[in-house]
Protein backbone atom coordinates (compact mmCIF):
# COMPACT_ATOMS: atom_id res chain seq x y z
CA UNK A 1 0.00 0.00 0.00
CA UNK A 2 2.86 2.33 0.94
CA UNK A 3 4.57 1.50 -2.39
CA UNK A 4 1.43 2.52 -4.31
CA UNK A 5 1.16 5.79 -2.37
CA UNK A 6 4.85 6.55 -2.98
CA UNK A 7 4.49 5.76 -6.69
CA UNK A 8 1.44 8.02 -6.95
CA UNK A 9 3.39 10.77 -5.22
CA UNK A 10 6.27 10.34 -7.65
CA UNK A 11 3.96 10.43 -10.65
CA UNK A 12 2.25 13.53 -9.27
CA UNK A 13 5.62 15.25 -8.72
CA UNK A 14 6.73 14.27 -12.22
CA UNK A 15 3.51 15.64 -13.74
CA UNK A 16 3.93 18.81 -11.71
CA UNK A 17 7.46 19.27 -13.02
CA UNK A 18 6.29 18.70 -16.61
CA UNK A 19 3.41 21.19 -16.14
CA UNK A 20 5.78 23.80 -14.72
CA UNK A 21 8.16 23.31 -17.66
CA UNK A 22 5.24 23.61 -20.09
CA UNK A 23 4.12 26.78 -18.30
CA UNK A 24 7.61 28.24 -18.66
CA UNK A 25 7.73 27.57 -22.41
CA UNK A 26 4.13 28.66 -22.99
CA UNK A 27 4.60 31.89 -21.03
CA UNK A 28 7.65 32.72 -23.16
CA UNK A 29 5.88 32.04 -26.45
CA UNK A 30 2.69 33.80 -25.30
CA UNK A 31 4.66 36.89 -24.27
CA UNK A 32 6.29 37.19 -27.68
CA UNK A 33 3.02 36.23 -29.40
CA UNK A 34 0.97 38.94 -27.70
CA UNK A 35 3.65 41.53 -28.48
CA UNK A 36 3.83 40.52 -32.15
CA UNK A 37 0.04 40.64 -32.33
CA UNK A 38 -0.20 44.14 -30.91
CA UNK A 39 2.86 45.54 -32.70
CA UNK A 40 3.50 43.69 -35.95
CA UNK A 41 0.35 41.96 -37.15
CA UNK A 42 -2.16 44.81 -36.89
CA UNK A 43 -1.65 47.23 -39.82
CA UNK A 44 -2.48 50.41 -37.89
CA UNK A 45 -0.32 49.44 -34.90
CA UNK A 46 2.52 48.54 -37.26
CA UNK A 47 2.23 51.88 -39.07
CA UNK A 48 2.15 53.81 -35.78
CA UNK A 49 5.21 51.95 -34.45
CA UNK A 50 7.12 52.35 -37.69
CA UNK A 51 6.26 56.05 -37.87
CA UNK A 52 7.70 56.49 -34.39
CA UNK A 53 10.81 54.66 -35.55
CA UNK A 54 11.14 56.82 -38.68
CA UNK A 55 10.81 59.92 -36.48
CA UNK A 56 14.11 59.00 -34.84
CA UNK A 57 16.96 61.12 -36.25
CA UNK A 58 19.25 58.14 -37.02
CA UNK A 59 16.59 56.32 -39.04
CA UNK A 60 15.35 59.51 -40.73
CA UNK A 61 18.90 60.30 -41.79
CA UNK A 62 19.42 56.84 -43.29
CA UNK A 63 16.05 56.90 -45.07
CA UNK A 64 16.83 60.36 -46.48
CA UNK A 65 20.21 59.12 -47.73
CA UNK A 66 18.70 56.07 -49.45
CA UNK A 67 15.91 58.13 -51.02
CA UNK A 68 18.40 60.78 -52.15
CA UNK A 69 20.55 58.13 -53.85
CA UNK A 70 17.51 56.81 -55.74
CA UNK A 71 16.31 60.28 -56.71
CA UNK A 72 19.78 61.32 -57.85
CA UNK A 73 19.87 58.27 -60.12
CA UNK A 74 16.58 59.48 -61.60
CA UNK A 75 17.34 63.18 -62.09
CA UNK A 76 21.05 63.19 -62.98
CA UNK A 77 21.87 61.72 -66.41
CA UNK A 78 24.47 58.96 -66.77
CA UNK A 79 26.84 61.51 -68.38
CA UNK A 80 27.14 63.10 -64.91
CA UNK A 81 26.28 66.63 -66.06
CA UNK A 82 23.74 68.07 -63.67
CA UNK A 83 20.92 69.88 -65.57
CA UNK A 84 20.08 73.47 -64.60
CA UNK A 85 16.51 72.47 -63.75
CA UNK A 86 18.00 70.24 -61.02
CA UNK A 87 20.79 72.57 -59.85
CA UNK A 88 18.75 75.76 -59.50
CA UNK A 89 16.18 74.68 -56.87
CA UNK A 90 18.91 73.03 -54.82
CA UNK A 91 21.13 76.18 -55.03
CA UNK A 92 24.08 74.26 -56.46
CA UNK A 93 26.85 75.81 -58.61
CA UNK A 94 27.29 75.05 -62.32
CA UNK A 95 30.14 72.61 -61.60
CA UNK A 96 27.99 70.52 -59.22
CA UNK A 97 28.37 66.76 -59.42
CA UNK A 98 25.84 64.03 -58.80
CA UNK A 99 27.31 63.61 -55.30
CA UNK A 100 26.51 67.27 -54.55
CA UNK A 101 22.95 66.69 -55.76
CA UNK A 102 22.66 63.60 -53.55
CA UNK A 103 23.91 65.43 -50.45
CA UNK A 104 21.67 68.46 -51.08
CA UNK A 105 18.65 66.24 -51.73
CA UNK A 106 19.33 64.21 -48.58
CA UNK A 107 19.29 67.41 -46.50
CA UNK A 108 15.99 68.55 -48.03
CA UNK A 109 14.40 65.10 -47.64
CA UNK A 110 15.52 64.88 -44.01
CA UNK A 111 14.00 68.28 -43.30
CA UNK A 112 10.79 67.22 -45.07
CA UNK A 113 10.55 63.97 -43.13
CA UNK A 114 10.86 65.98 -39.90
CA UNK A 115 7.74 68.03 -40.75
CA UNK A 116 4.74 67.05 -38.60
CA UNK A 117 2.37 66.97 -41.59
CA UNK A 118 4.35 64.25 -43.29
CA UNK A 119 3.60 61.71 -40.53
CA UNK A 120 0.05 61.07 -41.76
CA UNK A 121 1.37 60.47 -45.30
CA UNK A 122 3.99 58.06 -43.98
CA UNK A 123 1.42 56.19 -41.93
CA UNK A 124 -0.77 55.71 -45.00
CA UNK A 125 2.17 54.37 -47.02
CA UNK A 126 3.26 52.11 -44.17
CA UNK A 127 -0.23 50.67 -43.75
CA UNK A 128 -0.27 49.90 -47.48
CA UNK A 129 3.16 48.26 -47.22
CA UNK A 130 1.99 46.17 -44.27
CA UNK A 131 -1.12 45.01 -46.11
CA UNK A 132 1.05 44.11 -49.13
CA UNK A 133 3.34 42.04 -46.90
CA UNK A 134 0.39 40.22 -45.32
CA UNK A 135 -1.14 39.56 -48.73
CA UNK A 136 2.17 38.20 -49.97
CA UNK A 137 2.43 35.87 -46.98
CA UNK A 138 -1.12 34.66 -47.40
CA UNK A 139 -0.51 34.17 -51.13
CA UNK A 140 -3.33 36.56 -52.06
CA UNK A 141 -1.10 38.94 -54.03
CA UNK A 142 -0.66 37.94 -57.69
CA UNK A 143 1.60 40.94 -58.40
CA UNK A 144 3.81 39.98 -55.47
CA UNK A 145 4.39 36.57 -56.98
CA UNK A 146 5.70 38.15 -60.17
CA UNK A 147 7.68 40.91 -58.46
CA UNK A 148 9.75 39.43 -55.63
CA UNK A 149 10.31 42.84 -53.94
CA UNK A 150 7.96 44.95 -51.88
CA UNK A 151 8.28 48.70 -52.34
CA UNK A 152 7.45 51.31 -49.71
CA UNK A 153 5.53 53.97 -51.64
CA UNK A 154 7.17 57.29 -50.75
CA UNK A 155 5.77 59.28 -53.70
CA UNK A 156 3.95 61.60 -51.31
CA UNK A 157 7.21 62.36 -49.50
CA UNK A 158 8.94 63.06 -52.82
CA UNK A 159 6.08 65.36 -53.85
CA UNK A 160 6.45 67.23 -50.54
CA UNK A 161 10.19 67.60 -51.20
CA UNK A 162 9.44 68.94 -54.70
CA UNK A 163 6.97 71.43 -53.28
CA UNK A 164 9.52 72.57 -50.70
CA UNK A 165 12.22 73.02 -53.35
CA UNK A 166 10.05 74.88 -55.83
CA UNK A 167 6.89 76.21 -54.18
CA UNK A 168 4.09 77.34 -56.47
CA UNK A 169 5.01 75.06 -59.32
CA UNK A 170 5.33 71.34 -59.79
CA UNK A 171 9.14 71.59 -59.43
CA UNK A 172 11.71 69.43 -61.15
CA UNK A 173 10.89 66.47 -58.95
CA UNK A 174 7.19 67.08 -59.43
CA UNK A 175 7.65 66.72 -63.19
CA UNK A 176 9.51 63.46 -63.03
CA UNK A 177 8.40 61.82 -59.81
CA UNK A 178 6.16 59.94 -59.16
CA UNK A 179 5.43 59.52 -62.90
CA UNK A 180 8.99 58.39 -63.60
CA UNK A 181 9.58 56.70 -60.23
CA UNK A 182 11.08 53.32 -60.89
CA UNK A 183 10.61 53.67 -64.66
CA UNK A 184 12.60 55.53 -67.32
CA UNK A 185 14.51 58.70 -66.35
CA UNK A 186 12.64 61.99 -66.86
CA UNK A 187 14.95 63.37 -69.55
CA UNK A 188 14.29 60.41 -71.82
CA UNK A 189 10.56 60.87 -71.27
CA UNK A 190 10.54 64.63 -71.86
CA UNK A 191 13.20 64.64 -74.59
CA UNK B 1 12.87 48.28 -51.09
CA UNK B 2 12.51 45.31 -48.79
CA UNK B 3 13.78 41.85 -49.71
CA UNK B 4 10.59 39.81 -49.65
CA UNK B 5 12.37 36.50 -49.05
CA UNK B 6 13.69 37.61 -45.65
CA UNK B 7 10.48 39.43 -44.92
CA UNK B 8 8.38 36.34 -45.67
CA UNK B 9 10.48 34.22 -43.30
CA UNK B 10 10.14 36.78 -40.51
CA UNK B 11 6.51 37.52 -41.13
CA UNK B 12 5.70 33.80 -41.41
CA UNK B 13 6.56 33.41 -37.73
CA UNK B 14 4.49 36.49 -36.91
CA UNK B 15 1.60 35.07 -38.89
CA UNK B 16 1.80 31.85 -36.90
CA UNK B 17 1.57 33.92 -33.73
CA UNK B 18 -1.50 35.58 -35.17
CA UNK B 19 -3.11 32.20 -35.75
CA UNK B 20 -2.47 31.28 -32.10
CA UNK B 21 -3.51 34.72 -30.80
CA UNK B 22 -5.91 33.89 -27.97
CA UNK B 23 -4.86 30.28 -27.63
CA UNK B 24 -1.43 30.78 -26.08
CA UNK B 25 -2.41 32.98 -23.11
CA UNK B 26 -5.45 30.75 -22.48
CA UNK B 27 -3.25 27.64 -22.55
CA UNK B 28 -0.86 29.37 -20.14
CA UNK B 29 -3.66 29.98 -17.64
CA UNK B 30 -4.87 26.40 -18.07
CA UNK B 31 -1.42 24.97 -17.32
CA UNK B 32 -1.08 27.31 -14.30
CA UNK B 33 -4.39 26.00 -12.94
CA UNK B 34 -3.17 22.43 -13.55
CA UNK B 35 0.01 23.19 -11.59
CA UNK B 36 -2.05 24.57 -8.69
CA UNK B 37 -4.30 21.48 -8.73
CA UNK B 38 -1.42 19.03 -8.82
CA UNK B 39 0.62 20.74 -6.09
CA UNK B 40 0.37 19.57 -2.50
CA UNK B 41 1.37 23.00 -1.18
CA UNK B 42 -0.52 25.60 -3.23
CA UNK B 43 1.53 28.51 -1.95
CA UNK B 44 4.74 26.83 -3.04
CA UNK B 45 3.17 26.29 -6.44
CA UNK B 46 2.32 30.02 -6.62
CA UNK B 47 5.96 30.75 -5.83
CA UNK B 48 7.12 28.33 -8.55
CA UNK B 49 4.76 29.90 -11.10
CA UNK B 50 6.05 33.32 -10.05
CA UNK B 51 9.61 32.15 -10.56
CA UNK B 52 8.70 30.95 -14.07
CA UNK B 53 7.14 34.32 -14.93
CA UNK B 54 10.14 36.13 -13.48
CA UNK B 55 12.49 34.01 -15.60
CA UNK B 56 10.44 34.57 -18.76
CA UNK B 57 10.17 38.33 -18.17
CA UNK B 58 13.87 38.67 -17.38
CA UNK B 59 14.90 36.58 -20.38
CA UNK B 60 12.72 38.66 -22.76
CA UNK B 61 14.03 41.89 -21.21
CA UNK B 62 17.60 40.70 -21.62
CA UNK B 63 16.99 39.55 -25.19
CA UNK B 64 15.30 42.80 -26.25
CA UNK B 65 18.03 44.86 -24.62
CA UNK B 66 20.80 42.85 -26.23
CA UNK B 67 19.13 42.47 -29.66
CA UNK B 68 19.98 45.98 -31.00
CA UNK B 69 23.63 45.61 -30.01
CA UNK B 70 23.95 42.12 -31.49
CA UNK B 71 22.02 43.00 -34.67
CA UNK B 72 24.05 46.14 -35.37
CA UNK B 73 27.25 44.09 -35.05
CA UNK B 74 25.94 41.25 -37.18
CA UNK B 75 24.27 43.06 -40.08
CA UNK B 76 25.91 46.44 -40.61
CA UNK B 77 29.41 47.68 -40.13
CA UNK B 78 28.73 51.27 -41.24
CA UNK B 79 28.22 53.50 -38.15
CA UNK B 80 25.16 55.25 -39.63
CA UNK B 81 23.51 51.97 -40.54
CA UNK B 82 24.37 50.52 -37.12
CA UNK B 83 22.82 53.50 -35.34
CA UNK B 84 19.75 53.21 -37.54
CA UNK B 85 19.43 49.46 -36.86
CA UNK B 86 19.75 50.06 -33.13
CA UNK B 87 17.12 52.81 -33.21
CA UNK B 88 14.76 50.66 -35.30
CA UNK B 89 15.01 47.65 -33.00
CA UNK B 90 14.71 49.88 -29.94
CA UNK B 91 11.48 51.35 -31.29
CA UNK B 92 10.12 48.02 -32.45
CA UNK B 93 10.76 46.18 -29.18
CA UNK B 94 9.66 48.99 -26.85
CA UNK B 95 6.30 47.26 -26.38
CA UNK B 96 7.94 43.92 -25.62
CA UNK B 97 10.20 45.58 -23.03
CA UNK B 98 7.19 47.07 -21.19
CA UNK B 99 5.25 43.81 -21.41
CA UNK B 100 8.20 41.74 -20.17
CA UNK B 101 8.83 44.16 -17.31
CA UNK B 102 5.18 43.80 -16.23
CA UNK B 103 5.46 40.01 -16.48
CA UNK B 104 8.68 39.95 -14.46
CA UNK B 105 7.10 42.25 -11.86
CA UNK B 106 4.06 40.01 -11.58
CA UNK B 107 6.33 36.97 -11.28
CA UNK B 108 8.37 38.62 -8.53
CA UNK B 109 5.20 39.55 -6.62
CA UNK B 110 3.90 35.95 -6.90
CA UNK B 111 7.26 34.60 -5.79
CA UNK B 112 7.39 36.88 -2.74
CA UNK B 113 3.75 36.21 -1.82
CA UNK B 114 4.21 32.45 -2.26
CA UNK B 115 7.36 32.24 -0.15
CA UNK B 116 6.23 34.70 2.55
CA UNK B 117 2.74 33.22 2.92
CA UNK B 118 4.26 29.72 2.95
CA UNK B 119 6.59 30.70 5.78
CA UNK B 120 3.82 32.45 7.76
CA UNK B 121 1.40 29.53 7.41
CA UNK B 122 3.99 26.88 8.24
CA UNK B 123 5.02 28.98 11.26
CA UNK B 124 1.35 29.11 12.35
CA UNK B 125 1.04 25.34 11.89
CA UNK B 126 4.15 24.86 13.97
CA UNK B 127 2.74 26.99 16.77
CA UNK B 128 -0.56 25.07 16.73
CA UNK B 129 1.45 21.85 16.83
CA UNK B 130 3.42 23.10 19.85
CA UNK B 131 0.21 24.40 21.55
CA UNK B 132 -1.36 20.98 21.04
CA UNK B 133 1.48 19.36 22.95
CA UNK B 134 1.25 21.97 25.71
Amino acid sequence: MRVIVTSMGLIRSFLLAIALLAFLVLALVANVGVWSLTTLVDSQAFAATTSRIIARPEVRSLLADRLAVRLTELVVPVSGRVPTVVRAPLGLPRAATSDDVRVALAEVIEATLARPGIVAIQQGALEELHRAVLELIEGRDDAGAQDPDIVLDLDAVVSAVAEQLDPGSTGFLGQVVPSAWGRSPWWTRSG
Amino acid sequence: MVDSERLTTLAGAVHLMDALRGLLPALCVLVAVLVLLLARARLHAVAWLGLCLLLVGSFCLLATTAAPVVASRLFDTHPDAAASTTATLDGLTAGLVTQSAVLAGLGLAMLIVGITAGIVISHGDGRRHVDGYV
